[in-house]
């Protein structure tokens, strides 16, 4: 039996899920793993066995008894020391609560973790197991074998909170096949997590594909050079029309246009269902023919000429209402195609390559290969655009895993902001696209090699549904009741205990549980310093402000007319125009100026 | 004036309080129909009578509370807090004594705390009081109650001195409870001693060879005193709560200035009839004489009794008993109160009022000296100790009638620790 530094002992009443114990003064903190050893009886009658029973340290209440509030009152009151009086201050007792996360048996020479059978005994050692012994248990494996570690390739995110010496690592066939949520306030370190996790799946070479809607993830490209042999691509979006993919464009340009009444919807299926679509052709590019067809049909009907016979009742002022709609989307579209671009054109990007984005349905190798990760960067676009672009690529990518086409490997797609894609009903936003897409990648994804990693700093705007079919979390700070609450009810086995703690992270701290893990634990993710972007970084916005300078040639084109008609100074207000010639109190007639 | 009007303020707090309630009764059964009805103008008056005099007479003393000074200035001195513990065993066919005198010692201002404050249990005795073979009594005696007392009263004073007897003896010893207690009680015929090992363990002398009556209550816990006060150490005892009838200090007080001609007898005598009229004892009066940090006297009692009283063969001993040098302090405005008993020779008695003052203070609402609060609960015997304890004999017991074989003492044991009537105890025998 390893020799084990003890730290205090067993008390009060012990289950077979957990116990309490009086702890030695700094011999542990919360979170850490300790274990101790009760005999248990086997299936056997007359032999026992000797178990380790391995347990986290979830709560830990420190009181004086010899400590009188009413002394710490006068203490305040007087401003004094406890040190200069009397009192006692050293006699604190800690009683420190431990979920029980499993048994192992030394005699077997495993590593196994069985669920207790036989409550711990009252009064027994509870001891600090060395670090080699803990990464031990959190891994399931008696020695490192190199084999094993090929067959089962872990990700690691960090250390135990406390242990810097433990490293946590992920199971990385579960992640990829089982799906993993991050969820975490903002300023949690979901980002950095979501990195590390990113970075642990590039040395495996394994294909990802990122939804990027703000650039979180665009260091990555500039630090390209740290991952040999992978390759970094930035993808912006187009988007594209194929026959398979219709109907979301048709719901997009319903959503995006003005409300139509039912005649004029009428008309606008009429128009989509007519129209040919040229597979792979970009969505204005149909757009503006749809239009043009409405054009020619409204020209038909001003000149009485043959139409459709659906069309017949069809009247004038309806056409220019889906029209007028139809170029309210186009501009929406193409202002956005004009914002994301300005958003790439900016000089922090000047070292940065944009790709077009490859048609997923037509190529879907050029976005999913091994050693590839391709960023999607959707800054630019409203929710529901960058909802039916996720849609659109994801759908079709999924597609060619479905069929088992083998045009594209196993791929983990990452998600940030998944609230914006996948939200609740609770939100009252009309079907999103991307929320039945995604729905469907999460729940039969796993048989088919596309995993999802899902980012969110406001858990409870989640779909419920979906966020339950991840089977691993890696919850940082959170702050929010309904989202603390949210959390609770969808992760199984999240204890009281570890909810009440939730709010008390620092950055980078977190529980990680679920298939992932052998068991909850508490993790500190470790910070990838060299992977921080030199070039995006959080705005200043108060230097920008301060740098900032008028257009000088709008300054003077502003300049230039106000000679023409001289206009009040800023503060002062125009002078009363003087009374009317005439006597008799009427207003004199206003001479309009020519051409308005 | 002022202290009329705070006299009758104090009272009238009080009597809000559920205070004088039992005066009260006393003068609704047996005092005149004045008496009755002016009850609080009647406790005013004597209260401020009693107050005129000793403040007259230099026998009211203040303490001014001064926090932020006064630990600086005990920085590098150690107090040290002693009370015992006994254990709640109460068994029909035994006696077991289970008591422990815990100490707590402190540094002020020193900063390490392995050497600011040290616990310990000074001493633990644990022993059968009907047993032959036991450790500390020779003989049995039918009130254990007594024999436990005496037994406790002589291990915390031993405690007291095992610490004043040591080379880094504390700067000053407080104990909980009176530093000597009344002895007659303890002084009958039948009294066991103790035995001889027991005595040299209260002494910490091992060639103590002492006699039979040095051996006894009276005779041991006088030589534990004597030894105590030749120590020179700072000792003092404090009483939490006073519950004697007798207004013993107001008593003492009053002779002494009688014996200086301060006060007329006729005086005296009136104060002391009226406060018996009034159910008032020494606590309930000097709570409305005394205001912050104010303390009577201070004055030596003789803690024994009337002589009339003392058990003959005990007489001489007796008389050598030391006295009290016994004082009230009345810490805040808040709380009532408390007696304070020294040697006659201590060194500085004023720095041990200081000390016990600005203790008291630290507990504001309570007001007693806190670190005798902190041992209180350090040497409190817990339930659980005492429950195992009342285990083990009852083990005890049930193995001893087995052994002797005999079936009455067997039914006798059953009865004794059965705790319901239908037990596997009394399953029927064929």
């Amino acid at each position: 039996m390893p020799d084990w530094a003890k730290i205090g002992t067993v008390v009060g009443s012990a289950s077979t899920g957990s116990y309490t114990f009086i702890l030695k003064s700094m011999q542990a903190k919360l979170g850490d793993i300790v274990a101790t050893r009760v005999e248990v009886p086997t299936a056997s009658d007359t032999t026992r066995h000797v178990a380790t029973v391995w347990g986290r340290v979830i709560s830990i209440d420190r009181f004086n008894p010899f400590f009188p509030a009413e002394a710490a009152q006068e203490l305040a009151d007087q401003s004094i020391d406890l040190i200069d009086t009397v009192l006692s201050g050293s006699r604190d007792h800690l009683e420190a609560q431990v979920l029980i996360l499993g048994t192992t048996f030394d005699a077997d020479g495993q590593a196994e973790l069985s669920p207790l059978t036989y409550p711990v005994k009252p009064s027994a050692a509870v001891l600090y197991p060395d670090a080699d012994a803990v990464r031990q248990l959190l891994t399931g494996e008696r020695t490192a074998d190199k084999e094993k570690e090929r067959k089962n390739p872990k990700l690691r995110i960090g250390s135990l909170i406390g242990r810097a010496d433990v490293p946590v690592s992920l199971s990385a066939k579960q992640v990829v096949s089982r799906h993993l949520a991050i969820l975490a306030m903002t300023g949690g370190g979901k980002t950095v997590a979501a990195r590390r996790i990113i970075r642990e799946l590039i040395e495996l070479k394994y294909p990802l594909v990122i939804f990027d809607p703000h650039g979180d993830y665009l260091g990555l490209f500039e630090k390209r050079g740290l991952f040999t042999g992978s390759d970094i691509k930035i993808m912006y979006p187009v988007i594209r029309v194929w026959e398979t993919n219709i109907g979301i464009i048709s719901d997009l340009i319903g959503k995006m246009g003005r409300s139509l009444t039912d005649p004029q919807q009428q008309f606008f299926n009429f128009l989509i269902n007519a129209v040919d679509v040229a597979d792979g052709e970009h969505a204005t590019t149909f757009i503006q023919r749809l239009m043009d067809f409405a054009d020619n049909i409204a020209s038909k009907k001003r000149n009485k000429d043959h139409l459709a016979d659906e069309l017949a009742e069809v009247r004038g002022p309806t056409i220019n209402a889906v029209k007028r709609s139809l170029s309210f989307v186009l501009e929406n579209l193409q202002q956005m195609e004009r914002n994301n671009k300005r958003l790439r054109d900016q000089p922090r990007f000047k070292a940065y390559t944009f790709h077009e984005m490859p048609d997923p349905t037509d190529a879907p190798e050029e976005i999913v290969q091994p050693g590839q990760v391709s960023i999607f960067y959707l800054a630019g676009y409203d929710h529901l655009n960058q909802s039916a672009i996720v849609s659109i690529v994801l759908e079709a990518l999924f597609g060619h895993r479905l069929t088992l086409s083998d045009r594209i490997p196993p791929f983990q797609a990452v998600v940030e902001e998944a609230h914006n894609f996948i939200p609740s009903r609770r939100e009252g936003i009309d079907e999103t696209p991307s929320l039945p897409t995604i729905r469907k990648v999460i729940t039969e994804g796993r048989k088919f090699g596309t995993g999802l990693v899902l980012i969110s700093q406001r858990p409870s705007r989640l779909d419920e549904t979906t966020l339950a079919q991840c089977n691993s979390f890696l919850v940082l700070r959170i702050v929010n009741p309904n989202d603390k609450r949210f959390v609770r009810s969808v992760m199984e086995n999240l204890s009281e205990a570890d909810a009440n703690i939730l709010q008390t992270f620092g950055p980078g701290q977190g529980i990680v549980s679920g298939q992932a893990v052998r068991f909850p634990l508490l993790v500190r993710v470790d910070f990838d310093h060299e992977l921080v972007s030199d070039a995006i970084g959080d705005e200043d916005f108060i230097a920008e402000a301060a740098r900032w300078k008028p257009d000088t040639k709008r300054q003077s084109a502003t300049a230039a007319v106000q000679k023409i008609t001289p206009r009040p100074k800023a503060g002062t207000s125009p002078k009363p125009s003087p009374p009317s010639a005439t006597t008799t109190g009427k207003r004199s007639r206003r001479i309009r100026p020519e051409g308005f | 004036m002022a202290d009329a009007e705070n006299i009758r303020r104090r009272i009238e707090v009080r009597l809000g309080q559920g205070e004088f309630l039992a005066g009260m009764l006393h003068v609704a059964a047996r005092g005149s129909a004045q008496a009755q009805e002016n009850y609080i103008d009647r406790l005013c008056s004597i209260a401020a009578a009693v107050r005129t005099i000793l403040e007259a007479n230099g026998l009211i003393g203040h303490i001014p509370y001064r926090p932020g000074a006064y630990w600086q200035e005990l920085k590098g001195s150690s107090v040290a807090f002693l009370d015992g513990g006994v254990a709640n065993i109460d068994l029909p066919s035994a006696a077991p004594i289970g008591i422990r005198v815990g100490s707590y010692i402190v540094r002020p201002g020193e900063a390490d705390p392995e050497t600011r404050e040290q616990f310990n249990i000074e001493l633990a005795l644990v022993d059968d009081l009907y047993s032959n073979e036991g450790f500390l009594y020779d003989d049995d005696f039918a009130d254990v109650a007594k024999l436990r007392d005496a037994a406790r009263i002589v291990s915390e004073t031993s405690a007291a001195w095992h610490l004043a007897n040591r080379a880094d003896a504390p700067d000053h010893i407080l104990l909980h409870g009176p530093l000597i207690n009344p002895v007659s009680p303890y002084g009958l015929d039948d009294f066991p001693g103790y035995e001889l090992d027991a005595c040299r363990s209260f002494l910490g002398d091992l060639s103590w060879n002492g006699g039979t009556e040095d051996r006894q209550f009276v005779g041991l816990y006088l030589e534990v005193l004597k030894r105590l006060k030749a120590s020179g150490r700072s000792v003092v005892g404090v009483v939490e709560r006073s519950i004697g009838k007798d207004p013993v200090v107001t008593r003492y007080l009053l002779h002494q200035l009688l014996d200086q001609s301060a006060v007329r007898k006729s005086d005296a005598t009136e104060i002391i009839a009226n406060l018996a009229l009034y159910g008032l004892n020494d606590a309930s009066l000097f709570d409305v004489v005394l205001q912050e940090g104010e303390y009577v006297g201070p004055v030596s009692v003789m803690r024994q009794g009337p002589e009339n009283k003392w058990p003959d063969r005990w007489k001489a001993w007796i008389r050598d008993y030391p006295h009290a040098l016994t004082t009230y302090l009345k810490p805040s405005e808040l709380s009532a109160p408390f007696r304070v008993e020294a040697f006659d020779d201590i060194r500085d008695h004023r720095r041990a009022l200081e000390l016990i003052l600005h203790t008291s203070r630290l507990l504001p609402s309570y007001g007693f000296p806190v670190g005798l609060d902190i041992v209180d609960k350090f040497a409190k015997v817990p339930e659980w100790m005492s429950r195992g304890v009342r285990g083990q004999h009852q083990v005890v017991l049930l193995q001893k009638a087995l052994a002797s074989g005999d079936p009455r003492a067997l039914t006798f044991a059953k009865r004794v620790l059965a705790t319901k009537g239908r037990d596997w105890f009394f399953r029927p025998s064929a």
